[in-house]
């Protein structure tokens, strides 16, 4: 399955769908306040780590913010930093070239969390994500990822197994499918509810159980008493 | 949902509104008269001769914040919007739904109900504040509103339901001066008369609806929906159809609660109006001010939504029924639940 451009969903909705696939709906199909919450929300730590530059640390290139789109996910977006190290290795494939720096480098994309080191399955889905497109962009193949802790500022390694590349590209094709659609998921709220961040804008008391508009008109409109 | 934050209403003729940073400055006569941060704003409403520099229409557009530029007398001039809000998709089921005579009338008669409704607890609420108002024909209009409630809900005809608002709305009108328990000599009010206005009551009631239906078009057009393709008001070049669909709810109570409270409690006198040569009568400005700080106020006070049975503060009542009316279209819900008020 290859996606063309204009098919291209946020890279970034992978982490919303996964939380709440109504959150992700209200984001990326209702597209309502969708600015405010991804700029205001959490994600502080994320727009500034999304300001694009690059530096040379120890042989150590870090990429920050570097736009990123794959055809076979149909996804596009920015990456927190990709690290590329310099390399002599002969195993061509998991090194490749950089338009402006001279030699042979081997990525390794690096995700940001401000939460507890535990790597959950949608933070190494997301980080799949981006290594697919880099893979795609770069004509490397990338085995290992790394997730950053801000609290115990610790990484951690994400192997790019073929069944973490399955079940990311099987999700990237369920949002899309979802995004044809043109209809926010309804979710029966749950605790989940209490830190999302869309809470008012998304009502959740009237969502996921069917409220009935009917009885609610009927009852009060039947209620008054007369004075 | 949008946060009920403040609206900066510019009254003063010759104003200059320029940004700092992300701050609003008010010049009047060359001189900063006010400063308020962006942030604390939902709306900004000019009067008149007001103007404005590009940069702060952009930092209001970037930031979400309506701006709508009204005649001195309230009449809607323009508004200022930053990049489209919402998804077209939206608009295209707006569209869609538009066009299905049947399904309009579905929808209107959800509008018309509420508004009856909503008549008929204003004329309730003045039953219970003063027992010895007990006339015969308030009792009567009360009642008859419950029964034309029903009838709007059920109706699968347009022409029929248009008809039914007409006559609740002319019942309701035939007794609205009962409602008035002070000041009676004057502020006569006989029926309505929107243009001109020719008591003082019609000039306060038509000026609370126009500035009803500015919050109520900005509220449609963050939610991404088109104010001027309504279903119970026909289509029109220039007329906010939806605005006005949405407003009938909200009109009693944003606008004939207010101005009776205004009158019975003498928050307002007769000294405040003048009749022009026409005969239409127009507020001055003193009486406008004092106007447009109740309507403010009145917005801040709380309520809680029979629906949503969420909390919220009386102001975000149009956003929240463009909301639900945006699921509804998106058939997200599957009915539109218009407001009632207690
Ligand atoms: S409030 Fe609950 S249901 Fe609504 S988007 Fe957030 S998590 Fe999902």
């Amino acid at each position: 399955m290859s996606y063309s451009e204009e098919q291209f969903l946020q890279l970034s909705g992978l982490q919303h769908y996964q939380f709440c696939k109504r959150q992700w709906g209200l984001i990326h199909i209702e597209l309502l306040w969708a600015e405010n919450f991804l700029t205001a929300s959490g994600n502080l730590l994320h727009s500034r780590v999304h300001k694009r530059d690059t530096e040379m640390r120890g042989g150590v290139l870090m990429s920050r913010g570097l736009r990123l789109h794959s055809y076979k996910l149909g996804l596009a977006g920015q990456a927190d930093i990709v690290q590329f190290e310099r390399s002599d290795s002969s195993n061509d494939k998991l090194t490749c070239d950089l338009p402006a720096f001279e030699g042979r480098w081997k990525p390794c994309p690096v995700e940001f969390k401000h939460g507890k080191p535990k790597i959950s399955a949608c933070d190494r889905i997301q980080l799949c994500a981006q290594a697919v497109c880099l893979e795609e962009m770069l004509e490397v193949q990338i085995d290992l990822g790394q997730i950053f802790y801000g609290k115990t500022r610790r990484r951690e390694d994400v192997e790019f197994t073929e069944q973490l590349r399955d079940k990311t590209a099987a999700l990237a094709n369920e949002i899309h499918k979802v995004f044809d659609l043109g209809v926010v998921p309804k979710v029966t709220p749950g605790p989940k509810c209490k830190s999302c961040s869309l809470r008012e804008l998304c009502l959740p008391k009237t969502t996921g159980i069917d409220k009935k508009v009917k009885q609610y008109i009927e009852r009060i409109l039947s209620d008054e008493t007369d004075a | 949902m949008k946060r009920m934050l403040n609206t900066l209403f510019v009254t003063t003729q010759g104003a200059y509104l320029s940004k700092k940073g992300d701050t609003v400055l008010v010049n009047i006569d060359r001189e900063v008269k006010l400063r308020v941060p962006i942030h604390t704003l939902s709306q900004i409403t000019c009067f008149g001769q007001i103007s404005m520099s590009p940069f702060l229409m952009g930092l209001c557009g970037e930031k979400g914040v309506s701006v709508s530029f009204l005649t001195e007398n309230g009449r809607f001039l323009a508004r200022v919007n930053g990049p489209v809000s919402g998804n077209v998709l939206l608009r295209k089921a707006q569209f869609e739904f538009q066009q299905k005579n049947g399904k309009t009338s579905k929808l209107a008669g959800k509008f018309v109900t509420a508004k009856i409704a909503n008549y008929r607890a204003v004329l309730q609420r003045a039953l219970r504040d003063n027992p010895e108002n007990k006339s015969d024909e308030l009792n009567k209009a009360s009642k008859y509103m419950k029964s034309s409630a029903f009838v709007a809900l059920e109706s699968e005809s347009l022409d029929i339901i248009r008809g039914i608002e007409g006559e609740a709305a002319r019942t309701y009108f035939s007794v609205f001066d009962h409602l008035i328990l002070c000041q009676k000599e004057d502020f006569k009010f006989t029926s309505r008369s929107k243009r001109p206005p020719l008591d003082k009551i019609n000039a306060m009631l038509s000026f609370a609806y126009t500035l009803l239906v500015n919050d109520v078009r900005s509220a449609l057009e963050s939610v991404g929906l088109d104010p001027a393709v309504g279903f119970l008001h026909s289509l029109r070049p220039g007329r906010p159809s939806l605005a006005l669909d949405i407003m009938e709810e909200l009109r009693p109570i944003f606008g004939d609660r207010l101005i009776l409270s205004l009158i019975n409690r003498k928050q307002i006198t007769s000294s405040g109006f003048k009749k022009t040569e026409s005969g239409a009568v127009e507020m001055n400005e003193e009486t406008r001010k004092l106007l447009i700080n109740a309507y403010q106020k009145r917005k801040q006070d709380e309520i809680i939504h029979p629906f949503t049975k969420e909390k919220i503060k009386f102001g975000l009542l149009p956003h929240l029924q463009a909301m639900l009316l945006a699921r509804f279209l998106r058939a997200e819900m599957e009915d539109y639940p218009p407001y009632f008020w207690k």
